[in-house]
């Protein structure tokens, strides 16, 4: 939620925000539609990607560990941050200043 | 040769004797009967002309049939009457008589009632609703708690795992009058438990009375009543007048599994020197059908955010 009253500002500084979690499709479907997100909420199902990108699993919870990436152009990793527990996550002002 | 032809006329001769012995043993014919006179047919007469019968259509006969059910109870009184005579004889006299007695319509006579105080351990209860459960997930309950007792009361309510893991925490600032409530607490959780889970949740409210006894109720979701007095200290309210829902995560395991690039994390933000410089390309489903490329984001954006989240953010 915090993300989306914010979405705008990310839309500014061109960039696309992704939210990537292991629900299924039909799962995301329904957050997306309750939360009225407007940004893109990805199905990482299997947590190939979160495996891919290190996070899967960290906290031992058999998910992805909260955690951001920026991504530059060229795919090359601007910034990232891996949450220590559930609850440790940027804010999205920090999301933000990162990328100015 | 005119010995042949002699020959042939005798053999002739005897053919022509043999005949005429076998005609002559023949029976004679019958005596021809001449036919009886022709009587002509008579002559043919048409018959009428065939006229259909009309004939009647039937008509389906639906007999409506009401089945009345009807039960009758009578009442049957069996008087005896037994006569003693002097007679030499007694008779017996056996009288049946049926008599319908109608049965009377008990109506409950109002009475005044005092209204007893309901004892302090079943004067609260608790309420927990599921708020927005996705799949089996579910992200958000609201709870609160009902002051039914006639002492006003202060309360400190914690979700808890079955495992005792306090998930939130509410504290009441001041008061709760009696027949007052507290709440709705709304909590999101972060990592969203299934409904399964959260059905084994326990909602635990320690209840400070004015006459300073210490309650603790143990609600479930299935369970809205369950109080047992305790000596245990109770928190201090605040002076402030809202209540606080404080999240609490819970307590983080020990990161064996953590690659070696993310293994140490500062708190708070920290600049990522250790991963690979480039990110993994990746395609995945997105929440309006279609499919979602990094690369192709990042020919179209400059930026790409990528937010791992856990059912909620």
């Amino acid at each position: 939620m915090e993300l989306q009253q914010i979405y705008t500002d990310f839309q500014v500084l061109d960039a696309e925000i992704f939210g990537i979690s292991m629900d299924s499709i039909s799962e995301t479907t329904i957050l997306a539609r309750t939360l009225g997100l407007t940004y893109k909420l990805l199905s990482d199902p299997n947590g190939k990607v979160a495996k891919e990108y290190g996070v899967f699993n960290l906290l031992g919870d058999g998910v992805a560990a909260p955690s951001v990436f920026i991504v530059g152009p060229s795919r090359v990793i601007e910034w990232s941050y891996v949450g220590r527990n559930i609850g440790d996550r940027p804010s999205s002002e920090d999301i933000i200043a990162r990328l100015k | 040769m005119a010995s042949q032809t002699r020959y042939l006329g005798l053999i002739l001769l005897v053919f022509v004797a043999l005949a005429g012995t076998a005609c002559s043993n023949r029976e004679p014919l019958p005596t021809l009967v001449p036919l009886s006179t022709y009587t002509p047919v008579p002559t043919y007469t048409p018959l009428p002309t065939y006229t259909p019968v009309p004939r009647a259509i039937p008509v389906m006969d639906v007999q409506k049939k009401e089945v009345v059910e009807k039960i009758v109870v009578h009442t049957v009184v069996h008087t005896l009457v037994v006569t003693a005579t002097s007679s030499p004889t007694p008779t017996a006299t056996l009288t049946l008589t049926a008599t319908p007695i109608s049965i009377p319509i008990i109506t409950p006579i109002p009475t005044l009632t005092m209204e007893s105080p309901i004892p302090l351990l079943e004067a609260f209860e608790a309420r927990i609703d599921i708020v927005l459960q996705v799949g089996a997930a579910v992200h958000n309950v609201t709870w609160n708690l009902k002051n039914n007792s006639q002492q006003k009361v202060k309360v400190v309510g914690e979700i808890r795992r079955a495992n005792g893991t306090i998930i939130a925490r509410a504290e009441s600032s001041g008061f709760v009058d009696p027949n007052g409530e507290i709440g709705s607490f709304s909590t999101t959780f972060i990592t969203t438990p299934t409904h399964e889970e959260v059905m084994a949740f326990q909602w635990v409210w320690t209840i400070q009375t004015q006459t300073s006894q210490t309650i603790v109720c143990t609600f479930t979701k299935a369970n809205p009543k369950s109080c047992v007095y305790t000596s245990t200290s109770t928190p201090t309210p605040t002076a402030e007048p809202e209540v606080k829902v404080i999240l609490e995560p819970t307590p983080v395991r020990a990161a064996t599994a953590r690659p070696a690039p993310t293994a140490v994390l500062a708190k708070g933000v920290q600049k990522q020197d250790t991963l690979p410089p480039t990110a993994a390309d990746f395609e995945l489903a997105d929440s309006s059908g279609s499919t979602v490329s990094l690369s192709k984001t990042l020919s179209d954006s400059h930026f790409a955010v990528l937010v791992f989240y856990r059912g909620h953010f």
